[in-house]
């Protein structure tokens, strides 16, 4: 018999709907950004070091792609199809550039080998984040497969488990093989 | 050699294979999410079962182990075990 684990429950993730700028952020924006936002933010807590200006740069972002949406409506330019990515990736790119400002405000003589290596550590981080956000947004029936696959398991193992059959598995898995390439290469585009 | 092809060839040198992609997604899942105060991680009990039937358990629970490193090396267990007494 194993004991009961106590567990404690894990704090809901709270966005403000007006950035520091006073910017407000577009009801459907901020959904998107409820869900993306602790993964992400907890990725730019660790290549900041501070937490406060992490949720602050996020909701930053938010309240500029909510500016981007409305102008582009007012304009009469097509909406942004995928508001999750197109805010996953403005926020890592907002974050890159704010680690870089860091850097040369506390290094201004330069770029030096040291400088390369706190780069190559956030490049592993930016990497481990893409993976997870391509990962969260596969269904249930998705991650059961890919956690099956990643034992080992043949098809025929994984369609007695899963209830699918195995070209369907299959199916699900070669997509998101490919949605994990192409979000790796996003991160390296990032960088 | 005309600029599509250069253009193929290098897309297909920067991607990554399957094998080291699921390498990356394995190393992730085990170390980067260590929970050390296994905050809201379900019993032993419920991964078993989801270990031996994925469809009976609740979509929280899977999307739980995908963002606890604790919980993925058990259930990675319990599935690496189920497969070697089948």
């Amino acid at each position: 018999m194993h004991p009961h684990r106590k567990t404690t429950p894990s704090l809901p993730f709270l966005l403000n709907s007006v950035d520091h700028l006073g910017r407000t952020i577009d009801p459907s924006v901020l959904s998107v950004a409820q869900e993306i936002g602790p993964g992400a933010v907890r990725y730019a807590e660790k290549v900041l070091g501070d937490p406060a200006l992490a949720i602050s740069l996020f909701e930053e972002t938010a309240a500029t792609v909510s500016k981007t949406r409305q102008e582009k409506a007012a304009r009469g330019k097509p909406d942004v199809t995928d508001i999750r990515g197109y805010l996953f990736l403005a926020y890592m790119r907002r974050v890159r550039r704010q680690k870089r400002m860091e850097a040369v405000l506390n290094d201004p003589t330069s770029l030096s080998l040291a400088r390369q290596a706190q780069y190559a550590d956030v490049q592993d981080m930016e990497r481990s984040l893409f993976l997870a956000e391509a990962l969260a947004s596969c269904d249930k029936v998705t991650q059961n497969i890919v956690l099956r696959r990643l034992e080992g398991y043949s098809w025929k193992e994984v369609e007695r488990r899963c209830g699918v059959s195995s070209g369907a598995a299959r199916e699900r898995f070669s997509s998101t093989v490919q949605r994990l390439r192409k979000a790796l290469q996003q991160s390296r585009r990032v960088t | 050699m005309p600029a599509v092809r250069r253009k193929q060839k290098r897309s297909a040198r920067e991607s990554y294979s399957e094998k080291t992609l699921l390498k990356f997604v394995k190393e992730h899942l085990s170390k980067e999410y260590p929970n050390p105060r296994r905050e809201g991680c379900p019993s032993q009990a419920i991964l078993k079962r989801m270990a031996r039937d994925p469809q009976q358990v609740d979509a929280s629970i899977i999307y739980h182990v995908f963002h606890c490193s604790p919980c993925y090396k058990t259930c990675s267990g319990l599935l690496a075990r189920l497969k070697a007494s089948r």
